[in-house]
């Protein structure tokens, strides 16, 4: 079932749909909230509060645009309120910092020397770089999801990608 | 040797997006050819460790949060595109309605707002006489701020004339939620 059709579903008053596409987009929305938040609370109260605020405006989503990038906006949107609200706003090109909150200490020690390589390869990278990067592996977004949220032509959105991924790998094999 | 994989296949490679008869191509050389295998390899580990290094949990019943929050929220209607362009329409039809017809709807209007002003005065000196407060000392406040800055006339105008319909709509939504409950 298309996103469009669940949206009228839930106009229709059959709420019930609307976990579909919580269950569809809380990847984005969750992974999203994290790289503005990086605290799981507050990504996680952020999340909902997007999901509920998407919720509430249903009736204003235009269906031309893609539902994904839609609630993704919602997300930045909330993020910032909060860190505005909180006054420890993290600059946008910090925001892409790799970090796993969900690490057990065992995963931590073993994963720490294979990951903290990488990780710090992919927060060195140009913040135009990273966050496609980001937005593709971490968040689950397709090419055209990316371009649609990030305003660009989804051909720079796959250049960019790809150039992305060149450099970590020349710079992981150096 | 067939001509050797370029950065972009092996990067379709990694996104899984190589049609079935190209990954066996890839796979092929990449078994004659030794550069294309270490260029595989370094490859298939960076796509290893990126799906390592970006993966993410979602909170435990973070699903079932979000419908049980739903629950007690509605969907809010949306105010239509024709709305707002009426609106928008309005407003330029009256400020050029007020331009046209300013030299004879100035006086008129001030008027207005005079014996609206007054009106509220009468209201404000009765409201504060009833519950103790000598008016004449909040006239004279008033009056020396209006003597010494004229210039804050129309905002007290419009202050005032805010306050009165926040007001009214104050009763009014007090009497519609006492209506429906």
């Amino acid at each position: 079932m298309q996103d469009y059709e669940i949206v009228r579903l839930c106009l229709q008053d059959r709420t019930e749909y609307f976990e579909k596409l919580v269950d569809r987009y809380q990847k984005l929305v969750y992974s999203l909230a994290w790289t503005y938040l990086k605290d799981p609370q507050l990504a996680e109260d952020a999340s909902q509060e997007a999901f509920v605020k998407a919720y509430k405006h249903l009736a204003s989503y235009n269906p031309e645009y893609k539902f994904s990038t839609w609630i993704a906006r919602i997300t930045t949107n909330t993020c910032t309120d909060l860190l505005r609200k909180r006054k420890d706003l993290c600059p946008i090109d910090d925001a892409f910092e790799v970090i796993d909150p969900e690490d057990t200490p065992e995963q931590q020690v073993i994963g720490r020397e294979t990951k903290s390589r990488l990780e710090a390869l992919i927060n060195g990278l140009d913040p135009k770089y990273k966050q496609p990067l980001m937005l593709y592996h971490l968040s689950g977004m397709k090419y055209d999801e990316i371009a649609e949220y990030l305003d660009v032509p989804m051909s720079i959105v796959k250049n960019r990608i790809y150039r992305a991924r060149k450099m970590l790998r020349q710079a992981m094999e150096d | 040797m067939k001509r050797c994989i370029t950065s972009k296949d092996f990067n379709r490679f990694l996104e899984d997006s190589l049609d079935p008869g190209s990954l066996a191509r890839l796979q092929a050389h990449c078994r004659e050819c030794r550069t294309c295998a270490g260029k595989l390899e370094s490859w298939r580990k960076l796509k290893e460790k990126l799906s390592t290094a970006t993966s993410i949990a979602i909170p435990d019943g973070f699903k079932e949060k979000v419908m049980y929050r739903i629950t007690n929220e509605r969907i809010l209607p949306v105010r239509s595109v024709e709305v707002k362009q009426g609106l928008a329409v309005a407003i330029i039809l009256t400020a050029i309605l007020y331009g046209i017809f300013r030299p004879f709807l100035g006086p008129v209007l001030s008027g207005m707002a005079s014996n609206l002003l007054k009106s509220l005065s009468v209201v404000l000196y009765n409201f504060l006489s009833a519950i103790g407060i000598d008016p004449s000392v909040l006239i004279r406040l008033f009056g020396n701020i209006m003597a010494n800055f004229q210039k804050l006339l129309p905002l007290f105008m419009v202050t005032t004339a805010l306050m009165v319909i926040a007001f009214i709509l104050l009763i009014v939504k007090g009497r519609t939620v006492r209506q429906s409950g």
